[in-house]
């Protein structure tokens, strides 16, 4: 448990009549009375927008799996995260089991920007914020601040008010893999309106974690239970209710899978505001697990990211070809970059573009990849001479077993229970990533 | 006072003496004595927890108090947390040892505990009513208000409950047992919380209209749908007056949003009694009614529908308006809730409004069948013409095109292969891979040093853990055995013995697995690399007759005699096509040349190993009786040598109002101790009264999968399993039942009675992925042409007469078959029309109506009509009111629409 403490002037709050109210989303780490404001806009669509930042803060509250041994109080509630891009607002957020991503993309369209400063911060966001946007209606009006004072926040108390959020490390680890997911999907499906809408008024509301496989029909959507050509895969189909209550102003879904995964995303087009709600493969998977990076992770070195990092000027359109061209770095070597700095939170994958967008999360990712503990014991493993290279083939003694690894097309194949339970769906084990670092060192040594 | 005299004083000192003594001494002090106390107390709690004979004897002293006293006296609060209220003196009062100790940490000791176990706060909240400690503001202390029995008691005692506790009941709604619902629940009347609040209210404790606004505060909120239901009975019980709701219409209005039914069905009602006093402007009501035409609930959108017509008379000028908004109300699936909308459109003369067209044109596609003309003609344009009618075809028969399966092609992959199995063994077909691949090179992998360390290491991790899958046990130990040389049997014996409870029984299909393997191990080990005999050859799970004589050929060549297991099991998976090309070139010169023979069709004399001939017998003629077969069998044992005969009876059982269905089963020839001897087929064909226990295929998926490719050709004892094993009451994360269905997906599965009875039931299930999967087996058996529509409805009547099960299971599966395709409705069509023909004169249940709907709009769909004659003559009679009348009318009514092709 990484203990990420959240430090708010106030309570973010939804103040004023129906017709102009405001919501004053307060940020983290600012003291009171900074009066620089990261955001100052409009809504155009306040019901729809407030709807959308309803279901951000619903899948952040939300646990969708609770470990045998946990006690459920030990996952607070966290915030979501939110980005002012130049040409984007964005608020992002993990469930606390880390099984659900979901991001708003508000564009410039959808909203009036009086005032706008690039950053990422921490919003404060609450259930009782959340039960004061569900009042928003078509004909409110709506007023979005992000900064470190509300405007005209009547709050019951006048001292700083400090929230602490234990975050675990697998909430804060998320944000690295999931643009791994979202960067390797593709596009399965587009449903209209009212096919979407049936389909999920069809899924039950109560915890369902069959697995079920979604196909496009001439009509609409229809689920089975096999396999079939052409389907997607979903489990936990109760993570997809948090959409229902948007589809009425939707104006279609997309289904996005990773096909190597399992994952998919769903994305609600509401004119200019795009929800994106991506679902790890099980409600039991965070995607903090599934090593995604871990290969960059433990033969990354330096080189490419300082030009990389240079780069980044809070883009909302960061493309490989254009970042290529930029740094001069060879496609393999902006990936691992791409690769690394995305494990440090500073880069996010958008679908609708196909690129990614810089950001900087406010949590020391860079301390928490270390901590990997697939990557310790891969080190470990090193450390302690057990890889032997060979010419077609690896081995790695551990706890008393010789495992033998093989590299194929796609992947490292190994003897350990990890790789024949998961393969390649959840990163490499921790013998191939030891095999990994070994070869890397023989490479460097020449 | 030194270590020494504080453990004196725990043997010796009476509780009040022990805490004279260690008041005398400063908090810093104490807590130098604290490892010897804590040594002492986790010596007495490890023996009061434990009942066991032999456990350790508690430490030895005269009072346990003063034992808890000085742990009192010398931990902290994160040594204490762990034992709860167990620390606490049971003879001493609380607020007299924590007057005298007066340790620091008592704040957070105390309000650490209530968070931990809200129930326990009676015991400690003297503490803070004398001045103690500082009362606990968090969740916790309202939650322990709502724990059972101690909760209402703690409010008596506690000042501050009627002026600030109370009202934070509607702010924390608790979980699991500490709700005020789950309190109410279980409480009689007179001490629940809601006669406690309502009495409080009318005895002026309690701010009436504050209650009402605290009350629906707490349903706005995100509280789950069985603990808001308690918000909402409160402000129904305390019946606020037209005056009171008219001052919250907007409260009201804004629960329409909510994501719980109920609550959103409460603010309806509200809604409607404020819209009969005229106290519901249609302004409030148009910005705030969208959510509920979008709800599921019928009665909502019905309610919400009736509402926009009454405001659309208060306010004609805003028809346009209101007609648009209860277009959305197309979205319900209902095809009478789509027709209440359509009838309010029109009403409103609103139709032609270019909102409202947009909207209708949307729904086009998604609305009832019977109701798109109507839609059409409002839009202006014409509906689109059925496709050609697509008759019932014909059961094909032929013999089906499978993929085959290809044997592992080296050490690594057989290793790798098997390393997969280990971990998941869903896939039947993989599992008897992973054994050839054993058969075929696991001799070469003994050789190499360390190759089979990572099977034996996770082989022997198995069989330590253990576990429900005995598939999975079974290959544990079949791996173990292979590296490190030992029979199967004894590796199992020693790890799993017979007392486990996960030992493998003596009646389970997998011991035919665990036979096999043995033999397959001891070739290995014995240096043979053969092909298993009983590998399957395709994905329907037989063997080629002519690969069964090229394995036979193998070994013949080695040799060594072919294993009698293995055969047996490869005569169950015999294959129908090819037998004569591939006796044409056994020439038999071993007994099991010989059975092969016979199983193939030539002339030979039972006589040898009876496991052998019977499997041969089964795979030769198992619907005759082979009087050698029985003599050699000793008895009448069913399905050795005497074809077994199994007979469904579906029972209605219990008393009222509690009924439930029971299918029985029963074998003739009844089922013999001694049936477990003979062939591996014989597992399926066992006496089970119901016990999942019994069940010769145990209860996991896995297991199940292996035993659906016992006897791939005689499916029914197999579905005779699947029966006895559903409770359509039952919902589970990965229901066992599924592996039942899956020898219906695979090429050429025929449905005899038992299949036909399993897929009727089936389809009754409460676990959704149960009727998903059965939908998906009727659809693909439909689309190959392997199911009956006819011999289908006569199944599902034999479940539909006992009048047990929620008929409108039946009805949705059905009306998803029907979605899939023409080809689909037309079988959903034909089976409907057959049920119907079926049902005695004026004795179709209650809800067959939701059924003769579906057809309905399934001929709607076809422009098709009811042309069975007998079929329309039970329409006729099913002359009554209600759904049932009314949709039978329907279809004598309906005309067939012209077609066009697809």
């Amino acid at each position: 448990m990484l203990e990420h403490r959240s430090a708010y002037a106030r309570r973010s709050a939804l103040t004023g009549e129906p017709a102009s109210a405001t919501l004053a989303l307060v940020r983290d780490d600012v003291p009171a009375g900074d009066g620089t404001a990261f955001l100052a806009a409009r809504a155009l669509n306040p019901d729809i927008t407030a709807k959308a930042l309803r279901a951000v803060s619903e899948i952040v509250a939300a646990r969708f799996y609770v470990p045998p041994a946990m006690l459920a109080r030990i996952l607070r509630e966290a915030d979501p995260v939110a980005t002012v891009g130049p040409g984007a607002i964005r608020f992002e957020g993990f469930s606390a089991c880390c099984s659900a991503y979901i991001r708003l993309d508000l564009a410039d369209e959808a909203l009036e920007v009086r005032q706008r400063r690039h950053g990422t911060t921490n919003v404060d966001f609450g259930p009782e914020l959340r039960a004061a946007l569900a009042r928003v209606g078509r004909d409110s009006g709506l007023d979005i601040t992000i900064g470190a004072d509300g405007l005209a926040i009547a709050h019951e108390s006048a001292a700083v008010e400090e929230r602490k959020v234990p975050l675990p490390l697998r909430w804060i680890r998320g944000f690295g893999e999931v643009q791994v997911h979202l960067s390797r999907m593709r596009r399965a499906a587009t449903i209209p309106r009212v096919a979407a809408h049936r389909f999920l008024r069809a899924q039950q509301g109560s915890k369902s974690d069959h697995l079920q496989w979604i196909m496009a029909t001439g009509t609409g959507l229809r689920s089975t239970a096999r396999r079939a050509v052409g389907a997607v895969p979903l489990r936990g189909a109760h993570r997809l209710r948090v959409l229902e209550p948007l589809m009425p102003s939707a104006d279609a879904m997309e289904i996005w899978v990773d096909d190597k995964a399992g994952s998919t995303a769903w994305v609600l087009r509401l004119g200019a505001q795009r929800v994106t709600l991506a679902l790890n493969a099980e409600p039991w998977r965070g995607f903090s697990g599934d090593g995604g990076l871990l290969f960059a992770l433990a033969t990354g070195r330096e080189t490419g990211c300082a030009a990389l990092r240079g780069q980044l000027c809070w883009q909302d359109r960061l493309t490989p070809d254009d970042l290529m061209a930029a740094t001069g770095l060879s496609a393999d070597a902006l990936d691992r970059a791409l690769a690394t700095i995305a494990a440090e939170g500073l880069v996010g994958f958008d679908l609708e573009t196909g690129a990614y967008f810089h950001r900087v999360l406010p949590f020391r990712l860079d301390r928490t990849e270390r901590l990997n503990p697939r990557l310790r014991a891969a080190r470990a493993l090193v450390e302690a001479g057990a890889v032997t290279l060979g010419p077609d083939a690896a081995s790695v003694a551990s706890d008393g077993v010789t495992h033998r690894l093989r590299a194929t097309e796609t992947a490292l194949t190994c003897t350990c229970p990890w790789y024949a339970k998961h393969k390649a769906t959840r990163g490499p084990c921790k013998h191939a990533l030891a095999v990994e670092i070994a070869m890397e060192a023989a490479r460097d040594r020449g | 006072m030194t270590e020494d005299e504080a453990a004196q004083i725990i043997r010796t000192a009476s509780a009040a003496t022990a805490l004279a003594q260690f008041a005398e001494i400063d908090e810093p002090a104490r807590r130098q004595l604290s490892k010897p106390v804590a040594a002492v107390w986790k010596a007495y709690w490890k023996s009061y927890l434990s009942y066991a004979p032999g456990a350790p004897k508690p430490p030895e002293m005269g009072d346990d108090d003063a034992l808890r006293i000085a742990l009192l006296a010398t931990a902290i609060p994160s040594e204490l947390k762990p034992y709860h209220m167990h620390v606490l003196p049971r003879r001493l009062d609380v607020c007299t040892v924590m007057g005298a100790l007066r340790p620091s940490w008592l704040d957070r000791y105390v309000a650490a505990l209530i968070d931990d176990a809200p129930h326990l706060a009676g015991l400690v909240a003297p503490l803070w009513r004398q001045g103690l400690c500082t009362r606990p503001e968090g969740d916790g202390l309202i939650l322990a208000y709502y724990a059972h029995g101690s909760g209402t008691a703690l409010a008596e005692d506690e000042p501050g409950f009627a002026s600030h506790d109370v009202w934070r009941f509607f702010e924390v709604e608790g979980g699991g047992e500490l709700s005020l619902a789950s309190h109410d629940k279980y409480t009689a009347e007179a001490g629940q919380w809601s006669t406690i609040v309502l009495a409080m209210c009318r005895e002026g404790a309690l701010d009436r209209a504050r209650l009402l606004d605290a009350s629906l505060d707490a349903l706005e909120r995100d509280f789950g749908q069985f603990r808001v239901g308690w918000y909402a009975r409160l402000h129904g019980a305390l019946t606020p007056t037209e005056a009171e709701m008219a001052v919250r219409t907007t409260r009201y209005l804004r629960l329409l949003a909510s994501p719980i039914p109920p609550t959103v069905s409460f603010a309806m009602k509200a809604l409607r009694t404020l819209d009969k006093a005229g106290a519901l402007t249609v302004e409030a009501l148009l910005a705030e009614i969208g959510p509920a035409l979008q709800a599921r609930q019928k009665a909502t959108v019905t309610s919400a529908l009736q509402l926009l017509g009454a405001a659309a008379k208060r306010a004609p000028e805003r028809s346009a308006e209101i007609a648009g908004m209860a277009a959305t109300a197309l979205i319900h699936e209902a095809a009478d809730v789509q027709a209440k909308a359509l009838d309010l459109v029109e009403r409103l003369d609103a139709v032609a409004e270019e909102g409202v067209q947009a909207t209708l044109a949307a729904h086009l596609d998604a609305a009832a069948p019977s109701l798109r003309p109507r839609l059409a003609a409002m839009l202006g344009t014409k509906a689109e013409a059925p496709a050609a009618t697509v008759a019932t075809p014909d059961i094909d028969t032929a013999t089906p095109v499978a993929a085959p399966v290809a044997p592992v092609d080296g050490v690594d992959a057989a290793i790798a292969l098997f390393l997969d199995v280990l971990e998941t063994c869903r896939d039947p077909i993989a599992v008897e891979r992973a054994i050839d691949g054993i058969a075929r090179f696991g001799a070469a992998a003994r050789s190499v040093d360390a190759k089979l360390s990572p099977v034996a290491k996770r082989g022997r991790q198995l069989l330590e853990r253990g576990g429900t899958v005995k598939l999975r046990l079974a290959l544990a130990a079949t791996g173990v055995a292979w590296a490190e040389g030992e029979p199967v049997r004894t590796v199992l014996a020693r790890s799993l013995p017979e007392t486990r409870y996960d030992a493998i029984p003596e009646n389970s299909t997998l011991q035919v697995f665990l036979r096999r393997n043995d033999e397959v191990i001891a070739a290995v080990h014995a240096g043979r690399s053969t092909p298993m005999l009983s590998l399957p050859s395709d994905e329907t799970a037989r063997v080629d007759p002519g690969d069964l004589v090229d394995r036979l050929a193998a070994h013949r060549a080695g040799g060594h005699a072919a294993p009698p297991h293995d055969l047996a099991l490869a005569l169950l998976r015999l294959g129908t096509g090819g037998r004569e090309a591939a006796v044409a070139r056994l020439k038999p010169a071993s007994e099991a040349e010989r059975a092969t023979a016979f199983a193939l069709g030539a002339d030979a004399k039972p006589a040898g190993d009876p496991v052998l001939w019977v499997g041969a017998w089964a795979a030769r003629a198992p619907d005759t009786v082979h009087p050698d077969i029985r003599r050699m069998v000793g008895q009448t044992v069913p399905d050795a040598g005497t074809p077994a005969t199994l007979t469904l009876t579906v029972e209605r059982e219990g008393r009222p109002p509690y009924f439930w269905c029971r299918p029985r089963i029963d074998i003739a020839p009844e089922p013999v101790a001694e049936t477990q001897r003979f062939a591996s087929s014989l597992r399926l064909t066992q006496r089970s009264d119901g016990f999942l226990a019994d069940s010769p295929c145990s209860t996991t998926f896995e297991d199940i999968a292996w035993s659906s490719i016992l006897w791939p050709g005689r499916a029914e004892p197999f579905f005779a399993c699947a029966i006895r094993a559903m409770d359509t009451d039952q919902k589970l994360t990965d229901h066992f039942c599924l592996a039942y269905l899956e020898p219906l997906f695979r090429p050429g599965a025929t449905c005899g009675p038992m299949a036909l009875a399993a897929l009727a039931y089936y389809l009754a299930s409460a676990d959704k992925a149960v009727t998903t999967l059965t939908v998906d087996a009727i659809a693909a058996l439909v689309e190959r042409r392997r199911l009956s529509a006819d011999d289908f409805a006569a199944a599902l009547q034999r479940f539909i007469a006992t009048a047990t099960l929620p008929f409108g299971r039946w009805v949705r599966g059905l009306r998803d078959v029907s979605a899939i395709s023409p080809a689909h409705a037309a079988f959903v069509r034909a089976a409907i029309a057959a049920l119907l023909r079926l049902q005695s004169e004026g004795e179709a249940p209650r809800e067959f109506g939701a059924m003769l709907e579906l057809l309905f709009e399934l001929h709607c769909a076809a422009g098709t009509v009811v042309d069975d004659p007998d079929a329309r003559e039970r329409l006729s009679m099913l002359d009554g009111g209600g759904k049932t009348g009314t949709f039978a009318r329907k279809l004598l009514k309906l005309s067939a629409a012209p077609a066009v092709a697809p």
